[in-house]
């Protein structure tokens, strides 16, 4: 097959609707019964699709700095005293707003972590501007025996202890940079760093 | 795959494996469009894609050293994704039921086995797996003009790639070519 730029730019204006209507016309009588020039317009066709797929720009942005911070983490298990770091899954503040949403609406925050074997969800519900209230779970425990949590970085440690569904809470965390640390009896599973 | 998009390939999960962000930026964004191409198909939310996403980057981070030959890295990508989309779907499914999500057009128990599951996505990854065989050079143009968005103009492409503004049409053309024979050869429907 002999491919012409003309007819690549032709197919490229069609697919994204800046064609006049008797272009469109003329150009969709050739598809029908050009064969090669059909398959181009396919292959063109999954091109813009898969761009498409993925949102757009910002979702791709989103995407591209989670995997730097899971790449972070993933490294800073080779620094003295971070060998159980926690690896970045899914921070919600990272994804763009769904159009015609308000910033201003949206105040719960979600993050996980992956430590090991399991899965650490938290969800971050701002009770005033500087600060919040934090829920978290421990996701694929094979084990009824609790976990405890301790928060660092503000003005005072604080801990917590999971119920029988694995679930924690903080009632108040000021905005600032924490470690979390997940234990279980004397053994420390990992830890995590939130900036809230 | 073309000898250079395999040694460009080889080069950069080796620049992964010893430490270097910058490769691994450039790898999620090579499987990026395929991961949510997968969950686009199976009609997930975003925030569902996301978390796809997340799990699959995970796993590909801390199994790079297990990926044998670049060829590979596709395959292992989407049947990662796919498994993901698998378990996340029959989690979600009883939720969905009891909330009456049948207006999401979620597909049903027996609409989402993994064979199914593979059939729908088969597709996506062949045209992934034959747009990565190009040269690279052909490769990292496709991209630029149709995969990453944003409808760059020739001038802004040439700065990117280092490629003469008047060369950029007729290698475009050349390119798709040669993609439409690396899909006929994986007998990829059209």
């Amino acid at each position: 097959m002999s491919l012409k730029e003309n007819d690549v730019d032709l197919i490229i204006r069609l697919l994204r609707g800046k064609l006049s209507a008797h272009q469109r016309r003329e150009l969709e009588a050739r598809l029908a019964s050009d064969g090669p020039l059909a398959q181009l317009r396919a292959i063109i066709g999954e091109l813009l699709a898969a761009s498409e797929t993925a949102d757009d720009s910002l979702l791709r942005s989103a995407a591209k700095q989670v995997a730097q911070r899971m790449f972070e983490d993933y490294q800073r298990r080779g620094c003295p005293g971070r060998r159980k770091q926690g690896i970045t899954l899914f921070d919600s503040k990272l994804l763009p707003l769904p159009e015609g949403v308000r910033p201003a609406t949206v105040d719960t925050r979600r993050l996980k972590y992956r430590l090991g074997d399991l899965v650490l969800t938290i969800s971050l519900y701002p009770i005033s501007p500087h600060s919040y209230e934090m829920i978290g779970q421990i996701i694929e425990a094979k084990t009824d025996r609790p976990f405890e949590v301790i928060v660092s970085g503000g003005k005072t440690d604080q801990s917590a202890r999971t119920d029988r569904f694995h679930v924690f809470r903080f009632e108040r965390l000021e905005t600032g940079r924490y470690m979390l640390r997940l234990k279980r009896g004397r053994i420390l599973i990992g830890v995590v760093d939130i900036d809230l | 795959m073309s000898n250079s998009g395999a040694s460009e390939l080889r080069k950069l999960v080796g620049r992964c494996r010893q430490g270097d962000k910058q490769a691994w930026v450039e790898l999620i964004d090579l499987i990026t469009p395929l991961i949510f191409s997968i969950c686009s198909t199976m009609k997930l939310s975003r925030d569902e894609s996301f978390d796809i996403f997340g799990q699959v980057a995970y796993l590909l981070l801390t199994r790079l050293d297990r990926i044998r030959s670049p060829e590979r890295l596709l395959s292992y990508v989407g049947t990662t994704t796919r498994r993901e989309v698998y378990a996340l779907l029959r989690k979600t499914r009883f939720i969905d039921y009891l909330a009456e999500q049948e207006a999401l057009n979620r597909p049903s128990q027996d609409e989402t086995t993994p064979e199914v599951l593979y059939e729908l996505t088969r597709r996506t990854e062949l045209f992934m797996q034959s747009l990565l065989k190009l040269p690279w050079r052909e490769y990292q143009l496709l991209r630029l003009l149709f995969l990453d968005g944003g409808n760059p103009s020739y001038k802004e492409i040439s700065k990117k790639l280092g490629m003469p503004v008047s060369s950029i049409g007729p290698t475009r053309t050349r390119s798709l070519a040669r993609l439409k024979k690396l899909l006929e050869e994986k007998s990829f429907e059209f």
